[in-house]
């Protein structure tokens, strides 16, 4: 009923861990991919930081410049109102273009540039960022165009004659370019001195725009931390989801393992119970069995003993009726009876209460006769030859019978007076038969016709008995009288 | 007023900054000073484009009208300190702005100008301050720079207000407050 397979028990756990497995493998892959995702956040959060560095430094240095180009146009100023006009106008409108120069860097700054950064803005940086480029583009070239005519101015005056050579009368208080130079370069100063309140406001606005954008680079800053926070978070719940799950399901899986094994228990207990109860009936059912056969054994010795009575009491009537024609009878009916009491003898004796050695049984018959019949039983020698068979007391009955009758007839008339000679009994397979000789060396009656045809109790009997086994009877009177008796081979008979 | 100056003497040019620095070299150039300008202890409230005549408020005026104080950063040297003096707004109001006016322009005395959103003045609670950690601004060397009065923001409890950008409306020696 049942096929070779795994353990159901063993089937499970290894489905559970493969389950585990499964989840384990998970876990690590999600951490894995987030780790990923947490990875370039940090990246990205460095880039953040590296341009947000960057455009703060470029922001910072532009407003360094500015605050250099500013001093550097007080001193000027200070020098051509304070001290007169004592510094040679060549270097001068050369100090002019570097500080022109150097107030172009902080025009680099686009509103556009800030887009997006600068948030709700409330300090107008965009508004007032592009005013202030548009007012010191404008500025800025009046400057150049004012300092270009100053510089004109002064070649003029140095190919004129008007003006004094460099360095000549520098320190004597005199002007060293001629009038027209002068008037070029104290319009170019006149507009520095406008210039410079713009140029400390736009100053103060780029220092405007790197706070704004420090600030919008913190809140970005912030943002991405609050990611990562959350990815960390995401993670983190994820995964004690995953592992709780997971360990819900082993459990109920150990849970149903548990359940199977204490069924299997269970059943196993119930089997155990059964097979006791069966135990115990096949015991019972044995000593039933053996107590028939105890009872069976004393029915046959009782039989025996009755019959063996019987064959006394006929022993006992023999010799009270003397000698005569009874006595034979007597003697004849006491042989027969006894002839059936060793059957019951040889059953109650037997371990196997249906059949009886055949062999065993003869033997102890023609023994039994010989002792009884012959005056000098060791004249009379026996020539037994028997195959092993076994037959039931139905079968056994009748033979033993015949075979009484048949060495009764060769002890009594074959041997003479002398009563020497030889007894040949055995038992073959035939074919599909088995073969029964009885048989003498002695003397063959004058008329064997006389001994199948006679009216003889013994020879009605034998007819008889061999008709019962379904068998049939043979007489052979070469050397001695041989009988031939065959009978069917019943095969639940047993056999050689 | 002596030993003021022997103190002003020794302020060295870094604490003093770029402002003081600025406010110095307008003097030579001189095309700055009006006429109109109040005295240092004096400051203008004046609605823009209107013919109404600026509110002037002395020491004792701003002092007479409602006070509030809190105590937050300050940005400038990186120290929590108590402010006092009186709200923005309140001024505003005392100047007769009008109700649409959304932003303001306070100048400082060395010309620096700096914008403010009206909604923010409202929201925030800027303060004209002139009261420092419970001292008048000047009463010793670290707010000396301040000026009578000038404008401080309650950053506490505010991480919308990113110091690192509204320290720039934190003016110093406030003059004029334009309403526009």
């Amino acid at each position: 009923m049942r096929k070779p397979r795994v353990p159901p028990e063993l089937a499970a756990s290894r489905g559970s861990r493969a389950l585990l497995y499964a989840y384990a493998s998970i876990i690590i892959l999600l951490v894995f991919v987030v780790g990923l995702a947490y990875r370039g956040d940090l990246e990205l959060k460095e880039l953040a930081g590296e341009r947000r560095v960057d455009f703060e430094r470029n922001i910072a240095e532009q407003g360094a410049a500015l605050t250099r180009v500013v001093f550097a146009l007080e001193e000027l100023l200070v020098a051509a109102a304070g001290e007169g006009w004592r510094v040679e106008p060549a270097p001068l409108a050369e100090l002019g273009r570097s500080l022109v120069n150097h107030a172009r860097i902080p025009m680099q700054i686009e509103p556009s540039s800030l887009e997006g950064l600068l948030g709700d803005d409330p300090l107008f940086l965009a508004e007032r960022l592009e005013v202030s480029n548009r007012v010191y583009e404008s500025r800025i070239g009046r400057l150049e165009s004012l300092l270009d005519a100053a510089e004109a101015a002064l070649g003029e005056d140095l190919a004129s004659g008007a003006g004094v050579a460099s360095g000549a009368a520098l320190g004597k208080g005199e002007a060293q370019g001629g009038p027209a130079a002068l008037a070029a370069l104290e319009a170019f100063l006149a507009e520095v001195r406008v210039f410079l309140p713009e140029l400390k406001e736009r100053s103060a606005l780029s220092m405007q725009v790197a706070g704004a954008y420090h600030a919008a680079n913190r809140a970005n800053l912030a943002h991405i931390d609050e990611h990562i926070g959350w990815n960390l978070v995401e993670l983190s719940a994820l995964s004690a989801l995953l592992v709780l799950v997971s360990v819900l399901i082993i459990r109920a899986r150990l849970a149903a393992e548990r359940e199977l094994k204490a069924h299997k228990a269970r059943l196993e207990a119930e089997a155990e119970v059964r097979n006791e109860e069966l135990g115990a009936a096949n015991e019972s059912l044995l000593e039933a069995l053996a107590a028939k056969d105890v009872l069976i054994k004393e029915i046959h010795h009782r039989v025996k003993n009755n019959l063996s009575m019987v064959a006394s009491l006929i022993s006992l009537q023999r010799d009270y009726a003397g000698p005569g024609a009874a006595e034979g009878a007597f003697e004849k009916l006491g042989e027969r009876i006894q002839a059936i009491s060793l059957i019951h003898e040889k059953l109650y004796r037997s371990a196997d209460l249906s059949r009886i050695s055949f062999g065993d049984y003869a033997a102890e018959l023609v023994e039994s006769l010989r002792s009884s019949l012959c005056a000098d039983p060791e004249a009379v020698a026996l020539d037994l030859e028997f195959e092993e068979a076994r037959f039931a007391p139905d079968l056994l009955l009748p033979l033993g019978l015949v075979v009484t009758e048949l060495v009764t007839n060769s002890l009594k008339h074959a041997f003479g007076k002398e009563g020497r000679g030889r007894i040949r009994l055995s038992l073959a397979p035939a074919g599909e038969e088995w073969l029964l000789e009885v048989g003498d060396d002695g003397t063959p009656p004058a008329d064997p016709k006389a001994i199948l045809e006679s009216s003889s109790l013994g020879s009605v009997l034998v007819q008889s008995l061999v008709k019962q086994v379904k068998g049939s009877l043979a007489l052979d009177l070469s050397g001695g009288t041989n009988f031939a008796i065959r009978f069917p081979r019943n095969p639940a008979e047993g056999g050689a | 007023m002596r030993e003021d100056d022997r103190q002003l003497g020794r302020i060295p040019l870094a604490a003093i900054g770029l402002l003081a620095c600025l406010l110095c070299a307008l003097a030579p150039a001189g095309g700055f000073a009006e006429a109109a300008q109040p005295s240092p202890s004096a400051l203008s409230v004046r609605i823009a484009g209107g013919d109404k005549a600026p509110l002037l408020l002395d020491e004792e005026a701003i002092k007479a009208l409602p006070q509030r104080s809190f105590t937050t950063l300050d940005p400038w040297d990186g120290k929590i300190h108590e402010f006092s003096g009186v709200l923005l707004s309140v001024l505003l109001e005392k100047a007769g702005a009008p109700a649409q006016a959304a932003k303001i322009t306070v100048t400082a005395r060395n010309k620096y100008t700096i914008p403010i959103r009206r909604s923010d003045c409202e929201k925030y609670g800027y303060l004209l301050a002139w009261k420092m950690d419970g001292r008048p601004f000047g009463d010793d060397k670290a707010t000396r720079n301040r000026g009578f009065a000038s404008i401080a923001i309650d950053f506490t409890g505010r991480p919308e207000l990113d110091p690192e950008l509204y320290k720039h409306q934190l003016v110093w020696q406030v003059s004029e407050i334009v309403v526009e």
